[in-house]
C-alpha cells in the first residue's frame, strides 16, 4: 500500500546515522590526529528515489574520512611530533601493529617511548628508548637522547585512497589485513601536534542539514499516515 | 536510544574537563614552580555498520563500509614541564634550578616528595624548610649567628657567621632527576611524588649528570602563558558549545519520531 512511507521511514534512520557521526565529528573536534568520517548525503537521495532497484537505507550510503592534514599546532612538549605530510606512526598493540598521526607520546616506566594507551611506539629497528635529559628528534624522524640516537621512528604510508578501519583511540588499520605499508618519508616536526581535520562550520551546516532532512522525511511518513487515516475513516462514510 | 545523544555528551564531559585543565593552569599562572598541564583527547570506539572489503556481489566488495564513532574520551592530562620565567627576588634562601632535577622534601609522615619550588625559608631551628616547614633535603642547618647564606651553583651552602672572617660550609644540597618527569604524581603545595611511571629518582650534585644548575636569589616562576591558556579556554568553550548543540538538535529530532504518532 504504502512503500513510500517505508523509503521515507529508511530516510529518517539515515539522517540519525548521519547524525551519529556529525556528532562523533563533533565530540573530536579537539582529538589531536582525529579524522573526520562523512555519510554522504546526495547518494541517500537518488537510492530513495528509486526504490524497487535498491534498498535505499543502506546500500547507497557513501561512507567516507576525510585523511586530509589537521593544522600542525605548537605545543611545548618535547615528546608530542607531528607528521608534515602524509604517513602514520606506527604503535605495537597487543593485536599486532597499528598507525596513527596522533603524536602526543609519552615516556613509558621503562623509559621507552609509548602512546598515550601505553602502546610501544615503533623505531625502524624496534621500541625507541628516551631514557634521559634532552631528547631531539630530527625532521628525519632520528631520535637523540642527550646526543645519542637511540632510534628512528617508523613512519609507513599506504596505497591511496586510503581503505584504513579506525580502532579508536586515533589508531587505524588497514581494512584489508593483506595490504602491507610502505615506508614514507614525511617531515617530522619535534614539538608540534597535529590537530583534528573536523571543521566545526562544515559540520554545524551538515548538521542542520540532516535535521530538516529528518524533519521532511518524517513529513512524508505523517502524509502517508494521514492518507490511511482519510482512506479508513472518510471514504468509508456514506 | 540515538547515538548522537551519548556521543555529544561525551564530547561536552571532554570540553569540561579541558576548561577544568585550563582554570587551573590560570589559576596557578603566578604559583612558584607551577608545571602547566593539558588534556589530550582520544576518540571512542567505533561500532561497523558496514564492514570494509565484505562482498556485495559475487564479484565486488564494498570499497569503503561505514563506521560510526561513538565519542572522545580523555586520554591523558600531560604535565609539561618547560622552563618556567627565572625572576630575581634577591632573597639568600630562593633557589631556581637551571635545567633539569627536583628538590627533595622531606613530609611529615617520612616519605621524600620533589619539587620545583625553590622559594625556602629557615625555621625557628634553623633548617631550611619549604613555605609549609617540611625540610629540605639533605637536611641544612644554619647557624643562629650567621650573617650571611651563600648557595653555590653546584648546591654547596656555606655561611658567613658573626665574628669569622671566612665562610663555613654547613652542607649541600643535592638534586634529583626522574627519568619521566611527565609520570609524576602531583600532590599539591607544589610537591610531586615518583609513579611506576616517572621511575625512581636518582639523587646528584647539581650541575652534574645532566642536572642543572642552581641560581640564588632567583626563583622559577610558573610556565603557563596566560595568552595560550585564553586561546585554550576558547577552543573549549565553543566546542562546548557546538557539542550542546549536537544534544540540542538530536532531541530535536527525537521529538519529531515520536511526533509520529498521534
Amino acid at each position: 500500500m504504502n512503500s513510500g512511507m517505508y523509503a521515507a521511514l529508511s530516510g529518517n534512520l539515515s539522517a540519525l546515522r548521519r547524525l551519529d557521526v556529525i556528532a562523533n565529528n563533533l565530540a573530536n573536534a579537539s582529538t589531536p590526529g582525529f579524522k573526520a568520517d562523512q555519510i554522504q548525503f546526495e547518494s541517500v537521495l537518488a537510492g530513495v528515489k528509486k526504490p524497487s532497484t535498491q534498498d535505499p537505507s543502506l546500500s547507497s550510503e557513501r561512507f567516507s574520512t576525510d585523511f586530509s592534514a589537521g593544522a600542525l599546532q605548537k605545543s611545548d612538549n618535547v615528546l608530542d611530533v607531528a607528521l608534515d605530510g602524509d604517513g602514520f606512526f606506527v604503535v605495537n598493540t597487543p593485536q599486532g601493529p597499528a598507525y596513527t598521526r596522533q603524536g602526543n607520546f609519552h615516556r613509558g616506566a621503562t623509559g621507552k617511548l609509548e602512546n598515550a594507551d601505553g602502546y610501544e611506539v615503533q623505531g625502524q629497528s624496534g621500541s625507541i628508548s628516551v631514557a634521559g635529559g634532552r631528547i631531539q628528534i630530527g625532521s628525519g624522524g632520528v631520535v637523540t637522547v642527550d646526543g645519542t640516537a637511540t632510534g628512528t621512528l617508523a613512519q609507513v604510508d599506504f596505497p591511496k585512497p586510503y581503505a584504513l578501519t579506525k580502532l579508536g583511540g586515533g589508531l587505524f588499520t588497514p581494512s584489508d589485513p593483506q595490504v602491507t605499508p610502505a615506508p614514507s618519508t614525511s617531515a617530522v616536526k619535534q614539538g608540534f601536534l597535529e590537530s583534528s581535520n573536523v571543521k566545526a562550520v562544515v559540520e554545524m551546516a551538515r548538521m542542520i542539514e540532516t535535521s530538516r532532512y529528518f524533519e521532511s522525511c518524517a513529513k512524508v511518513v505523517k502524509s502517508y499516515d494521514d492518507m490511511a487515516a482519510k482512506a479508513a475513516n472518510d471514504l468509508g462514510k456514506v | 536510544m540515538i547515538r548522537a545523544l551519548w556521543t555529544a555528551a561525551s564530547g561536552m564531559q571532554a570540553q569540561q574537563l579541558n576548561i577544568d585543565v585550563v582554570a587551573n593552569n590560570l589559576a596557578n599562572v603566578s604559583t612558584t614552580g607551577f608545571k602547566k598541564s593539558r588534556a589530550d583527547f582520544q576518540d571512542l570506539m567505533y561500532q561497523t555498520v558496514k564492514t570494509t572489503g565484505a562482498p556485495s556481489t559475487n564479484s565486488t566488495t564494498i570499497p569503503t563500509g561505514i563506521q560510526v564513532g561513538l565519542g572522545v574520551k580523555p586520554g591523558s592530562v600531560t604535565k609539561i614541564f618547560t622552563a618556567g620565567n627565572i625572576t630575581q627576588t634577591g632573597n639568600d634562601l630562593d633557589l631556581a634550578i637551571q635545567g633539569d632535577g627536583f628538590f627533595q622534601v622531606q613530609q611529615s609522615d617520612g616519605s621524600t616528595a620533589y619539587t620545583k619550588a625553590g622559594a625556602f625559608k629557615k625555621d625557628g631551628q634553623g633548617r631550611v624548610v619549604t613555605p609549609d616547614g617540611s625540610p629540605v633535603l639533605p637536611e641544612i642547618l644554619i647557624p643562629a649567628n650567621a650573617t650571611k647564606v651563600t648557595v653555590g651553583n653546584d648546591g654547596t651552602v656555606s655561611v658567613q657567621q658573626a665574628g669569622q672572617t671566612t665562610a663555613t660550609t654547613v652542607g649541600t644540597l643535592q638534586l634529583a632527576s626522574f627519568p619521566n618527569p611527565s609520570g609524576l604524581n602531583s600532590i599539591g603545595k607544589n610537591l610531586m611524588l615518583p609513579t611506576d611511571s616517572s621511575g625512581a629518582a636518582t639523587t646528584g650534585t647539581a650541575g652534574q649528570n645532566g642536572l642543572g644548575t642552581l641560581e640564588q636569589g632567583y626563583v622559577e616562576m610558573s610556565n603557563v602563558s596566560t595568552m595560550d591558556e585564553m586561546v585554550n579556554m576558547i577552543v573549549g568553550q565553543r566546542a562546548y558549545e557546538i557539542n550542546s548543540k549536537v544534544v540540542q538538535a538530536a532531541d530535536e529530532m527525537l521529538q519529531q519520531a515520536s511526533g509520529l504518532k498521534r
